[in-house]
């Protein structure tokens, strides 16, 4: 490993860095790709919180889409972002009221596994949620693969940790 | 051996293209076989655990250094010592 | 291949790939087979109108004039077609649809329940309550129409959530009107 760092001169470094560069905007190229397919700002979420047991644990990977075409439904899995919280939460949607003059959706969430509706969950005094705050409606599901960034919120000295021995890799592995 | 070349468990090249060829069959095998099972008995946790089976046993088979992966050792040239005077004028 | 390192990272990888083959396959099979249909039943015992409020976190609700309705149904579905070896769990709502005047389309579940195995997806109840509050965007029923019904959503071990309804299970009731039993 040391022989290697000593091989490294301006121009090794250079072309080290163009190639993470290349990596790092293919992946951001495929991550719009995939909102735009989708029409969801975040495509891909973690589940953070175990109130949808047992359908989805704490770890799991869900896909979300939200196309115009299709209005959401009672029963339907929507992530959405109430204004003000900065935590996405995954609930599905036991009410269901559209405006018919101006369009608007007031739908009303609740976790599988908590016993009481959202209401508790939104800004105060607010009653519903509308189309704005829906991120995405659930398609896809993987099971556990989401769990690295669980443990790496759980535990940020892993998140330096694993960052410093990606970096020291990504420098000296020249392909 | 050195505590560190009994730790790398060095295996020759014959044995490593063994190696390899041994733990991709087992692992396609064990996948297929565990798909094949789990969709006739309807049951995707048999699935994935006889792939955890097939998983634990390449690594059994590929991993500790056999003594069959050894069977064509590496013929290294052997050690020439230089004149230490010739190499003294030369410079 | 050459130690034991290599060795340990190149049959990983391999492992993970064969893995997330073998997931993905599952996963088209049953996004293309899908799950199949559930024969449902829902008929509807009792509809009342009663006056009431909820409060604190029901903001709107906080009025004693709200109405809620309290429906008894009974329930007979047999979900087993639903379990294949990709069903994680089933879960069954009832919901109450209509439409009024203001609002178009209106949805409320009124009963839910979580099935996670083949063993549990008969469900033969009668007289049940609704869970949930029946209470309309006004606040009002006003021989309000409805249409009774129970839908189902699949979460899969891996791959794409799916759900349907019993079609052949829909049924019609009308909320009567709020008759207060006392003046103002």
């Amino acid at each position: 490993m040391f022989e290697e760092l000593r091989r490294l001169n301006k121009r090794q470094v250079a072309l080290q860095v163009l190639n993470i560069l290349m990596v790092l905007t293919s992946a951001l190229m495929i991550w719009k790709g995939l909102a735009l397919a989708t029409n969801s700002e975040s495509p891909i979420v973690v589940v953070l919180s175990g109130s949808m047991e047992p359908a989805f644990h704490r770890g799991d990977l869900l896909l979300l889409a939200n196309p115009a075409s299709q209005p959401v439904q009672v029963g339907d899995i929507c992530v959405f972002q109430i204004p003000h919280r900065d935590i996405p939460i995954v609930h599905r949607v036991i009410k269901l009221h559209d405006e018919a003059k101006t369009g608007k959706q007031f739908l009303l969430t609740k976790g599988d596994n908590n016993n009481v509706d959202d209401r508790g969950l939104y800004n105060a005094r607010q009653m519903w949620i509308n189309k704005e705050h829906v991120v995405g409606r659930v398609r896809g599901f993987m099971p556990y693969v989401g769990m690295v960034t669980i443990l790496m919120n759980d535990y940020p000295q892993l998140k330096y940790v694993m960052l410093g021995v990606l970096g020291l890799f990504v420098l000296i592995h020249r392909e | 051996m050195s505590l560190a070349d009994y730790l790398e468990c060095n295996i020759d090249f014959e044995g490593q293209r063994l190696a390899e060829l041994i733990s991709q069959v087992i692992l396609t095998i064990s996948a297929i076989v565990g798909f094949l099972y789990g969709y006739v008995q309807q049951s995707l946790e048999a699935t994935i655990m006889i792939f955890g089976i097939g998983f634990a046993i390449t690594l059994l088979v590929t991993l500790p250094p056999w003594p069959f992966y050894n069977r064509n050792p590496v013929k290294w040239a052997s050690v020439q010592h230089e004149k230490v005077e010739d190499r003294a004028t030369s410079e | 291949m050459h130690n034991l390192q290599q060795r340990l990272s190149a049959t990983f990888s391999f492992a993970v790939s064969a893995l997330f083959t073998v997931l993905g396959v599952v996963a088209a099979i049953s996004w293309v087979t899908g799950y199949g249909t559930a024969a449902t039943k829902v008929n509807v015992r009792d509809i009342r109108v009663i006056q009431s409020r909820y409060g604190p976190d029901y903001f709107d609700y906080g009025r004693k004039t709200s109405e809620f309705g309290m429906l008894k149904f009974d329930i007979d579905a047999d979900l087993t077609p639903l379990f294949n070896w990709n069903t994680k769990q089933v879960f069954v709502t009832v919901v109450a649809e209509y439409e009024t005047k203001t609002h178009n389309k209106n949805q409320v579940v009124v009963w839910d329940k979580i099935i996670r195995d083949k063993d549990s997806a008969k469900i033969n109840l009668r007289k049940v309550s609704n869970k949930y509050a029946l209470i309309d965007f006004s606040q009002k029923w006003r021989n309000q129409v409805a249409n009774l019904s129970v839908h189902w959503d699949v979460t899969p071990h891996v791959g794409i959530l799916q759900n349907g309804r019993g079609d052949t299970s829909s049924v019609k009731f009308t909320f009567p009107k709020f008759e207060s039993s006392g003046g103002r």
